[in-house]
């Protein structure tokens, strides 16, 4: 053996190791530029870890926009067709003379037409006329009287002898099935100009009052040629009354169709209303003096608030058939809430760079939602959970203390219990008949209430072990400590209450707990969502 | 103003914290030698030496912003490397891969080898001892840590610490009894 002194020895180990150096090997940067890359996120696989939760809100977002846009268009289209139709059917009228006078007959509406309805005892509903004792009680939002259609021809008769009684505002009315061929254009603008003074209350309270003593049979209960029959339904018309739709079928089915006016579908209701009842149709063709057909009574009942302006007398094309109210479906914006309380659960798996998984905790959710658009909610609450995990000592930055490096840590285990505030934003993307699929996205704050950590040693037998086993304690707030990104499926129940399905994630922006622990939580929100007030 | 504070140092330092790759390259290219250096004494092998090397680079790359630099970089990055090395040795150790140190002792010196003993072969011979009195034997000759430093480092024992250095030292003279006392003083020179 060689005897060196200590010195000795360790100069020669100090020298070679100074005057060392190693060749430099180019396969070993690359192999640090592969990992920097990796790092920084220049890798494909790289990028997409990082920015996952970007690219799928990016992606929602867009089909989000499409998809209310598209639905808007079509909207917006339905609205157009039904607009146009009705603008066509009045123009086709206004060549068939028909329709038109009627729609600007009904423009000639005055507010006596209350009375008028009382004391002729007959109310319509839908342009439909009906034998009623109820008065007023029984016109809908869009019916329209027998009295307006006793109105709006006295206006256009005026000068001419209004009707004395109730039979001859029956036969009117039936004249008016009766001579749906009849052009009557010239006449109608005539009576269009001189609609306000033909509604004055003194000729219609005159009108009235002659038939006042006198109800309609039931038997000739018509209007605009359709048969009246009884409206047992409740759910139209309530009550009993008559709806349009089956005094349209009554008819043939034509009355029923704006779109579908035209000479043929005058002469069909007309036809029906002569085969029943020869008599008026008789009436009507000697005096000639309107014409109403039963397409007309409904584009006039449906001009119901537009008529209700006395004196104002409205161009055709305005007064064009408003668009039929939407099939309300049961998310429509019309009862859309504008608020709404979620509870929820989760499963909580909570892990440091979506790895090794622990058991799963629990979260448990009270989250508020305000509309503050059509499809967009604010969303706040409260979720209380409990996190397990477990990541090796590297993932975790120990407060710094005289021990340094601290603890010769292999891992570390955390147990955590948070309070967390998310302040979110919901978009609903896709609106269904009872569902919808939606994606929020947002900010949370987390208060690490109580914190446990266990440590474990390289060296088991470390007397450190037993010193510092773990650390427990509590470190307070975290603000805007993570991001949340979720999406997910709700289906309503009821009227107020539906069920969420919601897969979320929760992206760390700061370190958090006494471990300055990176944590990502990723869980299945299942919650049932009340909403008590709608619009 | 000192090499280590060098406006090239600087330069390259700046674009390190930029995360320029280029810079972080010649960077890596100028102190390679002297990292690598301390790397393979803390090892058993230059694979094992360029892991911690690289290890030690991505911490630096990536911890840039907390360098002092009115301190030299040098001592900085041999800082990091040695602290990188003690890690691994952790992990090492909790995972019980050392070979036992009798088989460690058995290694013998190759006599062709020993006529061309150089640096890298000394250094070699640091790496055949055990992880225990490689560690302390560089810790406390080649770095100049005190006992007390590397019983904080290793968590041991300042007794356990000067134990394992003696005998990290009876070691080495054992294996360079078995070299060729020219080749040795020739190196030695």
């Amino acid at each position: 053996m060689i005897e060196l002194p200590d010195d000795e020895l360790d100069k020669l180990f100090r020298k070679s190791s100074e005057e060392l150096d190693p060749t430099y090997e180019p396969d070993d940067w690359n192999d640090l530029r592969k990992r920097l890359d990796k790092q920084d996120g220049k890798t494909p696989a790289a990028w997409w870890r990082k920015w996952w939760p970007a690219g799928l809100l990016a992606l929602l977002i867009p089909i989000g926009i499409v998809v209310y846009s598209w639905e808007g268009e079509n909207a917006r289209k339905g609205e157009g067709r039904k607009e146009k139709s009705g603008i066509v059917g009045l123009e086709g009228t206004e060549d068939g003379g028909s329709e038109r006078g009627v729609v600007e007959e009904g423009g000639v509406k005055a507010p006596e037409n209350a009375g008028v309805e009382v004391k002729s005892g007959v109310v319509s509903e839908s342009g439909v006329a009906k034998e009623s004792g109820r008065s007023s009680e029984g016109v809908g939002k869009s019916g329209v009287s027998a009295g307006e259609a006793v109105k709006a021809t006295a206006g256009v008769d005026k000068g001419n002898p209004i009707v004395d009684n109730a039979n001859e505002l029956v036969a009117k009315r039936n004249r008016v099935a009766g001579n749906g061929k009849k052009d009557i254009g010239s006449e109608l603008k005539t009576s269009k100009k001189e609609a306000g003074k033909s509604s004055s209350k003194s000729e219609l309270t005159a009108a009235v009052g002659n038939n006042g003593g006198k109800p309609l049979p039931r038997s000739q209960s018509k209007a605009g040629g359709v048969f009246l029959e009884p409206n047992r339904s409740t759910v139209e018309g309530g009550d009993g009354a008559l709806s349009f739709k089956n005094n349209a079928k009554a008819a043939g089915g034509e009355t029923s169709l704006p779109q579908a006016t035209s000479r043929q579908d005058v002469n069909t209701a007309s036809k029906a209303s002569t085969e029943m009842q020869p008599e008026s149709l008789t009436k009507a063709d000697e005096s000639g003096r309107a014409l109403i057909s039963a397409s007309a009574l409904d584009s006039k009942a449906l001009k119901w608030n537009v008529l209700q302006l006395p004196g104002i007398f409205q161009p055709v094309y305005e007064l064009a058939e408003p668009p039929a109210p939407r099939k309300q479906s049961s998310m429509s914006a019309d009862d859309r809430p504008l608020m709404a309380v979620r509870f929820g659960y989760s499963p909580d798996l909570s892990t440091v760079g979506l790895k090794d998984f622990s058991k799963p905790g629990t979260s448990v959710s009270l989250l508020v939602e305000y509309s503050v658009l059509p499809r967009l909610y604010l969303q706040s609450g409260a979720v209380w959970s409990r996190k397990d995990y477990s990541a090796s000592a590297e993932a975790y930055q120990l407060p710094k203390h005289k021990y340094y490096p601290p603890l010769a840590l292999s891992g570390i285990d955390g147990v955590c219990k948070v309070l967390e505030i998310p302040l979110n934003v919901r978009y609903d993307i896709a609106l269904g008949e009872r569902s919808r699929w939606f994606a929020t996205g947002g900010f949370s704050s987390y208060h690490m209430n109580a914190e446990k950590y266990k440590y474990y040693y390289i060296d088991p037998k470390d007397p450190s072990a037993e010193k510092w086993p773990g650390w427990n304690g509590k470190t307070g707030w975290y603000w805007l400590s993570h991001a949340n990104v979720s999406a997910g499926y709700e289906y309503r129940i009821s009227r107020k209450l539906s069920l969420l399905a919601e897969p979320s994630i929760r992206m760390p922006l700061k370190r958090v707990g006494y471990g300055k622990v990176n944590l990502i939580t990723t869980g299945l929100w299942l919650s049932v969502r009340y909403t008590p007030v709608f619009k | 103003m000192p090499e280590y504070n060098s406006a090239v140092l600087q330069e390259l330092l700046d674009g390190c914290l930029q995360k320029n790759r280029r810079s972080q390259e010649l960077l890596y290219k100028q102190f390679y030698g002297y990292a690598m250096s301390i790397c393979l004494r803390y090892t058993r092998s230059r694979e094992e030496a360029k892991e911690i090397l690289n290890d030690g680079f991505l911490k630096v790359f990536t911890k840039l912003e907390s360098f002092d630099a009115s301190r030299p970089f040098k001592t900085w990055l041999s800082r990091i490397m040695i602290n990188t090395a003690l890690d691994h040795y952790r992990q090492e150790v909790r995972r019980d891969v050392f070979d036992d140190v009798e088989v460690a002792e058995q290694v013998s010196v190759d006599e062709t080898v020993i006529s061309k003993l150089s640096h890298e072969e000394l250094i070699g011979l640091i790496q055949r001892l055990t992880p225990a009195y490689r560690l302390v034997f560089s810790l406390s000759v080649i770095d100049g840590y005190t006992h007390e430093e590397i019983a904080e480092q290793l968590n041991i024992s300042v007794g356990a610490s000067k134990s394992n250095l003696s005998r990290a030292r009876e070691k080495l003279r054992d294996m360079l009894s078995k070299i060729n006392i020219d080749d040795y003083d020739r190196v030695a020179r």
